[in-house]
């Protein structure tokens, strides 16, 4: 393998870790409010489309960056015989005890880390050959937020079933376990290039071709001045 | 051990014209194949059934690292998955996000879908796992240190920094292997 082959890979490789370095402190010390508050928006915003969700639904950032969701709470869940056990309707005598939402609270940690894929996709694309297009980055920070917000969703999904105990076994709770590991350990950080790859033409057509035209092309070049020079 | 390459070897170009299909196709053929590929690769992963064999090698990954550790003078114990400094009662416990398998999933759906010989793939799985495997360690020494350093910027550097850097080592190591295996060989 020739220097010139692995000069292209390993100066993108050391350009993107520049990039992500300037982004990482970028995002931390000063975007990093910003979007959370731009997710909590979007979250609550989502939140209230829910049926039942118009009134009742918030979400709140605490000065620790832990969040809470208040929910409208899932009918279907409510009603089950556990759930009003859980409740107290049995030991109160009550009946059955009717709620409309409930606040679950979760660590900031998780929605930090859904904003992360920003400064990676940044870095991407600020590393890849040739001028960075404003418009490939507009869209898939787009992108990335609404996958930021898909990501919530599910977090804010699984906080309501740990807070009535729902059970993990079986099919759905594969699905669901499934969902939490892929929205905090693996789209975070996946996301970014494939959105990258799949928006950057020019970066997709470099790695994918593999250097197919450039050799076959030199040659060509560097010799048409030659000849013309001669004559 | 290098054998004179046969000219269908020595140009993509000429095998397109050969009646190989172009160099279009292919692509389509991987952008199809890949998420394919990845999506059974998580799945693998996250299967029950397989779970056993995942912790058990992060187990293993954990075992090294101590070694490792007391190999160059420090103080380190693995307990199952758990790196522990019995000097200071630092400990860390290595998830299964933790052990690198996410990017070698990504590298071998990658190389899986492109399309090239099986010789070729062969050699790209192998030194690409390992050079993810072996950056791994360097990953999770450096964070068993930091953490008794300093555990926010432990926090900063597992969840931001090293996962990042991985996932562009691993598009790296996808570029580095595509450009060798196309590249014409010298004769």
């Amino acid at each position: 393998m020739s220097d010139r082959q692995l000069s292209d890979p390993l100066r993108f490789l050391l350009r993107a870790l520049v990039c992500l370095a300037f982004m990482l402190a970028l995002w931390w010390l000063v975007l990093l409010n910003p979007l959370l508050a731009g997710l909590r928006l979007s979250a609550e915003l989502t939140l209230r489309l829910l049926p039942g969700g118009s009134s009742v639904s918030h979400v709140t950032i605490g000065p620790d960056r832990d969040w809470t969701f208040q929910v409208p709470a899932p009918a279907a869940v409510v009603n089950q015989e556990r759930t009003q056990q859980m409740l107290g309707a049995a030991a109160a005598g009550a009946g059955h005890i009717k709620i409309r939402s409930m606040k679950v609270e979760g660590t900031g940690k998780y929605p930090i880390l859904f904003t992360v894929s920003l400064p990676l996709f940044w870095a991407i694309l600020l590393a890849a050959p040739g001028r960075p297009r404003l418009w490939r980055m507009a869209s898939g920070t787009v992108v990335l937020a609404t996958v930021a917000l898909l990501s919530i969703a599910v977090y804010a999904v699984r906080l309501v079933g740990g807070y009535f105990q729902l059970t993990t076994e079986g099919f759905p709770g594969f699905l669901m376990d499934s969902a939490v590991y892929l929205a905090t350990g693996v789209v975070p950080y996946l996301g970014p290039v494939l959105v990258a790859l799949s928006l950057d033409g020019e970066l997709r057509g470099l790695i994918l071709a593999g250097g197919e035209a450039a050799p076959a092309a030199a040659p060509a070049v560097s010799a048409a001045p030659r000849r013309r020079r001669r004559r | 051990m290098a054998r004179k390459p046969s000219p269908s070897q020595t140009r993509p170009a000429q095998a397109e014209e050969a009646g190989a299909p172009p160099r279009q196709n292919r692509m389509v053929r991987f952008l199809v194949l890949f998420p394919i590929f990845l999506a059974v690769g998580f799945c693998a992963l996250l299967i029950p059934f397989l779970h056993p064999a995942v912790t058990a090698f992060t187990r293993g990954l954990v075992e090294i690292s101590a070694i490792v550790i007391r190999l160059f003078g420090g103080h380190a114990a693995a307990q199952q998955v758990i790196l522990r400094n019995p000097s200071n009662g630092f400990a860390m416990e290595v998830l299964d996000g933790c052990n690198g398998d996410d990017v070698v999933v990504l590298l071998w759906a990658a190389i899986l879908a492109y399309p090239a010989s099986w010789l070729q793939k062969g050699k790209g799985l192998l030194a690409g796992t390992a050079t993810i495997y072996l950056i791994n360690f360097v990953r999770i020494i450096s964070l068993f240190y930091l953490g008794q350093y300093d555990v926010r910027w432990f926090e900063f550097a597992h969840l931001y920094v090293w996962e990042s850097v991985f996932v562009l080592l691993t598009l790296t190591i996808f570029w580095m292997w595509v450009r060798r295996m196309a590249a014409p060989r010298a004769v």
